[in-house]
């Protein structure tokens, strides 16, 4: 049972690849945390798993079906908020909340009311009049109205003030809490995500440099903090993502390949989400070293 | 998702309703104003009686609504405001904006969603053209009777263009321009001006061959005198001066020629006109061939409207990437 | 009913905190035996974190034995927790005494025992993970 699957997906803008090569075999129930620089294919993927954006190349599938663009039925199981989170500004919120219900089938309208309620947004205000953290959290509730398998949000939470954003992320995990949904944000700081979700992908240059399970790229990967001059004996040994160097100290990102780590003279300590993202976003923007640059993580 | 887009739409809408309302307030004002003054000067009496010789009364109404008459052009805009207003924002609007991954994520197709929309809009349209249609034939009534002294035709330039069905034909095809300029620029503006740009060419394109819509009739007369057809409504599209051997005169040439001006006798210019072999050749294009026209001319828009139209539902359903 | 908190600095799994609160909370006699748990939801919507880490957490303290969870309920306290290994306190008390002892004539000052006794404690408790 998988949320998003794709295979050789590629999309093309003029001479531009803004993807390439993307294979990823998404589980669901999962929250999946979709980072990377900006334009590195993030919304190219997420539009095209609902339904915007045609593939240029490959496969892409949608809760174990077509995508929206082949069959747009699959749009009542996949509830979308886009970068901007878009709604009609001359609207009040009560009218988007009618819009809601007038064009999805599966609209819960009890529970858009009390969700809206919940978050304290008053149904009479201008949608244009909202601040900035309640605008996020009607069009949330936009995309959940209709009881989605899948929540498929771009950048949600940049240009939320930390409060705000904090409540966001409140209200989606309990959501996710009550009700097992898919989901998969997508952020260019991992930083925002790192609470919330247990699946990396993380794209440059279009291109998936990394895949899986959180627990498990974490659990793959460690930080060595030593003598330079015996940075060697660990790149020889394991494959380092990046490195840096001072005068007498190296620091290396290592993925462990099953060797021993009790190495004297290292400092071994593990490594934080955030590192790991920025490790493999370096290693991405060096010419490739030769071998596999890319790490799937088969899910366990 | 009629709801929704009456919603979305409604200030278009209404300041199309509003619009016209104030057209027809307008148009009821100075068209009730001109017919009583038709009656109270006894203009349309005289008219009535066809016995001629109303030529003072109008002269009258000549003077004092003339300059109306001729302002009546401006509203040959109005059509063109339903593809500014309406057809330009449409869809480039929720392009511009992003609202468009707003809708089209929802649980109805892209297809539904453009369909609903354009077939409230077309409606809307129909109706506003045909109120148009109807407002203006009612105020250019006083002028239908005023042909038969040689005024105006049914058929003239700025007569055919508010009557019968073409108005319709007119907005249709500007709302669809609209759109499809939309479509393809996504944003307002220059869809606007888009619009703008292609409407008029192609509507001073189709006036100026209307006039060849079926081949003009021919009727020669004496040159500089009265045609025979006077008052019957012909709208003329062409009107020369030949000589005896059927060439083309200009009429600077006749003038000098026959020595033609106030002091002259007219039955000397006459008798000159004569002996040279002068006539008038009109063509013409009777007012029985009116609804023909609008028939001939309505098609053509209405043909471009809806190839337009589904060009841009194609545009939108199959092409966008968003 | 406990509150937790997260620390997300100190490198330690967030389910891991989670657990180590409620062992702590259980220690200090603030949750006995027959108290229910917070909701993963209510868990979850003060702390904005993945409702998976709190249902692991819940997972690992029922495998020890510590909770039980009662479907359609929630999670319930089972038993208490001593000091754990009361009786092993004093004597590993004094093979740290030693160890230290060995550090210092090694020559490593405080910050160097408390860098090599952090790793090692990372090491050893984040080893569950994998």
């Amino acid at each position: 049972m998988s949320a998003i699957e794709t295979e050789a997906l590629g999309r093309r803008y003029g001479r531009r690849w803004g993807l390439k090569d993307c294979s990823l075999a998404v589980p669901r129930g999962r929250v999946v945390a979709l980072v990377g620089p900006n334009g590195a294919g993030k919304t190219t993927l997420l539009h095209m798993a609902v339904g915007l954006l045609a593939p240029t190349v490959g496969r892409i599938r949608v809760l174990d079906g077509p995508p929206p663009r082949e069959r747009p039925e699959q749009l009542r199981r996949i509830g979308f908020v886009a970068q901007d989170k878009p709604l009609y500004r001359g609207f009040r919120v009560k009218d988007m909340v009618r819009f809601g219900a007038a064009l999805n089938a599966d609209w819960d309208q009890d529970w858009a009311l009390r969700r809206l309620r919940d978050v304290g947004i008053p149904l009479g205000q201008r949608v244009g009049q909202l601040s900035g953290g309640q605008h996020a959290q009607v069009a949330l509730a936009m995309a959940l109205g209709k009881r989605p398998e899948l929540l498929v949000l771009d950048e949600p939470v940049a240009n939320l003030d930390p409060l705000a954003r904090r409540e966001f992320l409140q209200v989606l995990m309990a959501e996710v809490a009550e009700s097992g949904l898919s989901v998969v944000l997508s952020s260019h700081l991992i930083a925002d995500l790192e609470r919330v979700c247990d699946y990396l992908i993380l794209l440059s240059n279009g291109r998936v440099q990394l895949a899986g399970e959180t627990e498990g790229l974490l659990a793959k990967h460690r930080i060595f903090v030593g003598a330079r001059e015996r940075a060697e004996s660990l790149t020889r040994v394991h494959y380092v993502v990046s490195e840096s160097y001072t005068q007498r100290q190296a620091t290396l990102l290592v993925r462990l390949n099953g060797h021993s780590l009790q190495d004297s003279g290292w400092n071994a300590r593990p490594i934080t989400l955030e590192e790991l993202v920025l490790g493999y976003m370096k290693l991405s923007s060096q010419p490739p070293p030769g071998p596999l640059r890319v790490l799937q993580e088969a899910s366990p | 998702m009629i709801a929704v887009a009456l919603r979305q739409h409604r200030i278009q809408l209404s300041s199309g309703a509003a619009l016209m309302i104030v057209l027809a307030a307008l148009l009821v004002w100075t068209g009730h104003e001109m017919t009583s003054y038709l009656h109270s000067t006894g203009l349309s009496g005289c008219l009535a009686a066809r016995g001629g010789g109303c030529d003072s009364f109008s002269q009258l109404f000549e003077n004092r609504y003339g300059s109306l008459l001729r302002n009546v052009a401006y509203p040959n805009f109005l059509p063109m405001l339903v593809g500014i207003f309406w057809g330009a924002p449409l869809v480039a609007r929720e392009l511009e904006s992003g609202t468009h991954r707003l809708a089209w994520t929802q649980s109805i197709t892209r297809r539904r969603w453009l369909t609903t929309k354009l077939a409230l809009f077309v409606a809307a349209t129909v109706g506003i053209g045909a109120i148009f249609s109807l407002l203006l034939s009612w105020w250019f009534h006083p002028f239908a009777q005023l042909q038969f002294q040689g005024g105006y035709s049914r058929m003239d330039l700025d007569s055919f263009d508010f009557q019968g069905v073409v108005p319709i034909a007119y907005s249709l095809f500007a709302f669809a321009v609209g759109t499809a300029a939309g479509v393809v620029v996504r944003r307002v503006l220059p869809a606007m001006a888009i619009t703008f740009a292609a409407y008029l060419p192609l509507r001073l394109l189709m006036q100026s061959l209307r006039a060849h819509f079926e081949t003009p009739l021919q009727i020669t007369y004496q040159a500089l005198a009265t045609s025979p057809r006077a008052g019957l409504g012909d709208w003329i599209t062409h009107s020369r001066i030949v000589n005896a051997a059927g060439r083309t005169v200009s009429d600077q040439t006749v003038f000098s020629t026959c020595g033609v001006g106030p002091s002259v006798p007219k039955s000397d210019v006459f008798a000159c006109l004569a002996s040279h072999g002068y006539h008038q050749v009109d063509l013409y294009q009777p007012v029985s061939r009116f609804w023909a026209f609008q028939g001939i001319e309505s098609a053509v828009f209405v043909g471009l409207a809806a190839l337009l139209l589904t060009a841009s539902c194609y545009w939108v359903i199959r092409r966008s990437s968003a | 009913m406990i509150e937790f908190e997260l620390d997300s600095r100190s490198g330690l799994p967030t389910y891991l905190q989670l657990v180590q609160q409620v062992r702590q909370a259980l220690r200090l006699g603030l949750l006995v035996p027959g108290d229910q748990l917070p909701t993963a939801r209510e868990v979850v919507e003060s702390l904005a974190i993945n409702p998976n880490t709190v249902l692991k957490a819940y997972r690992e303290l029922e495998r020890d034995g510590l909770v039980a969870a009662r479907p359609g309920t929630g999670t319930f306290v089972q038993r208490s927790l001593g000091a754990p290994g009361q009786a092993a306190q004093p004597k590993l008390r004094r093979a740290l005494a030693k160890w230290l002892d060995a550090a210092r004539a090694a020559g490593l000052d405080i910050e160097d025992v408390e860098a090599l006794f952090r790793a090692a404690v990372r090491d050893s408790f984040a080893e569950e993970v994998a």
